[in-house]
């Protein structure tokens, strides 16, 4: 037969993506399934702790009579444990980091990346990688898997992007830079 | 005849040169993507598009349309085994006054070819098994990447770095040692379905008897004649092209291909 190699070849190359496909195929039903068991979990996990709430109320209402009857007699030794009482809130309060926006630096594959993050009550709210002269285009967007990680661990101590590990431990160690600056002295 | 040989490849070298510098890291980032999809069946996750495979699918359909041109004219790692190539047969040339392109024996030649599919099937199973994190500082290419990033990779990268002098001294003792034996990507390369009308054809109703001057000058010394089972293999250097004498290899042209087939089974060649 004429193209026989070619026809071969283009068979195997389609087997190839159909078993891809069928492979996310199968993912995407086993993914569903598990989000309607963990849906129905979270349900009954809801509905426990509203029964619990309901008889933390009742407990609250009846402690709080007590207490009350409780704080007549300790009130006389309460001023001295305010003082060091609200020097404590006082310190919570302001919390770990300062809110506004760092920059940070930190070696990747080719040279330094910067990343720009963004704090707002303790939160890390946004990263953006401001340069990266040094990676190569499709490592760093891959890389920058990452951030998305570090947001919605609000933690630096995340995996590392397969493939892409100078770029994301890069962009991990810009951002611990970035957090030592804005931390509370 | 000598100086249209010339010509190519003082062509094919500017190219390369550039695509030496502006993108030495595209052939990595194609296996990268290949990579990516096992990583993900590996991990039980579903396989999602990323910018590592927009460079492999670039690639592959490239490929597919227009033959093997990227391992020729643009991969760095290619080009850097003709650099060593080149140099070796011009030291050759002028310190031991020995002549012609030196390489080994065509059957060791077609049996080697083979171990780039078993090193594929190997980096693709170890990534599915898990232990590919075990390999980490043995790939030759991040060695590779790292200095053409001009930076000095640290010593857990001691086993790449060996294997990378290893691949550099078999550039030297075979024209294009590393991409026919050893590139994964080039065995991901080969078994694409290159379209017919992309691959070198002959006219061999025009060739005379016992020339075979294009198969003994082809880096992979391949019978070119359009697509046959080994067709995968041609890197589209373009040498054969430069080298026939006769000027009777092309890129595709069905009617001529069609032509020769009629007069090669009227004279009882046709296969």
């Amino acid at each position: 037969m004429k193209y026989h190699s070619f026809y071969m070849r283009l068979l195997c190359l389609i087997l190839i993506i159909g078993a891809v496909l069928g492979y996310n195929f199968m993912q995407k039903n086993d993914t569903q399934a598990l989000q309607i068991t963990e849906l129905t979990d979270r349900v009954s996990a809801l509905e426990e702790q509203q029964k619990e709430m309901l008889t933390a109320l009742e407990d609250a209402a009846k402690a709080q009579e007590e207490a009350r009857a409780a704080a007549y007699n300790a009130s006389q030794k309460t001023e001295t444990d305010n003082e060091t009482g609200s020097s404590d809130a006082a310190a919570s309060g302001e919390g770990v980091y300062k809110d506004g926006t760092y920059t940070g630096e930190a070696q990747g594959f080719g040279g330094t990346i910067q990343v720009q993050v963004t704090l707002s009550g303790d939160e890390i709210t946004d990263i953006q990688v401001t340069s990266a002269p040094g990676e190569d285009a499709a490592y760093l967007s891959q890389g920058e898997g990452v951030i998305s990680s570090i947001i919605s661990a609000q933690s630096t101590d995340v995996d590392t992007v397969s493939g892409a590990t100078f770029s994301s431990t890069g962009i991990i160690n810009a951002v611990v830079d970035a957090l030592g600056k804005a931390e509370n002295a | 005849m000598k100086k249209r040989q010339r010509k190519v490849r003082l062509i094919r070298a500017v190219i390369q040169l550039i695509f030496f510098i502006v993108a030495p890291a595209l052939f990595s980032t194609a296996f990268a993507g290949v990579k990516s999809i096992f990583q993900a069946i590996a991990a039980g996750q579903p396989v999602t598009w990323n910018s590592f495979l927009d460079v492999t699918g670039a690639l592959l359909l490239l490929t597919v349309l227009f033959g093997r041109h990227f391992c020729g004219y643009a991969c760095a790692f290619g080009s850097l085994g003709d650099a060593m190539y080149e140099l070796t047969v011009f030291i050759r040339q002028k310190v031991f006054h020995k002549k012609g392109r030196h390489g080994y024996p065509e059957k060791v030649v077609r049996y080697l070819q083979k171990v780039k599919y078993l090193l594929l099937a190997f980096l693709l199973l170890s990534i599915l098994a898990g232990w590919y994190s075990n390999l980490q500082g043995m790939s030759p290419w991040d060695v590779f990447s790292m200095l053409t990033a001009q930076k000095l990779p640290n010593a857990s990268y001691r086993i790449g770095i060996i294997l990378l002098v290893l691949i550099l001294i078999g550039m030297c003792t075979q024209e294009r040692f590393f991409c026919q034996f050893l590139c994964p990507m080039g065995a991901v390369f080969a078994m694409m379905p290159i379209l017919p009308s992309a691959l070198f054809k002959r006219d061999r109703s025009k060739c005379p008897a016992k020339c075979g001057l294009c198969r003994k000058r082809c880096p992979a010394h391949l019978d070119i004649d359009g697509d046959t089972l080994l067709s995968g293999e041609c890197i589209c250097c373009h040498a054969c092209e430069a080298t026939c004498p006769r000027k009777n290899i092309q890129i595709g042209q069905e009617v001529e291909q069609k032509e020769a087939e009629a007069v090669s089974s009227i004279r009882g060649e046709g296969k």
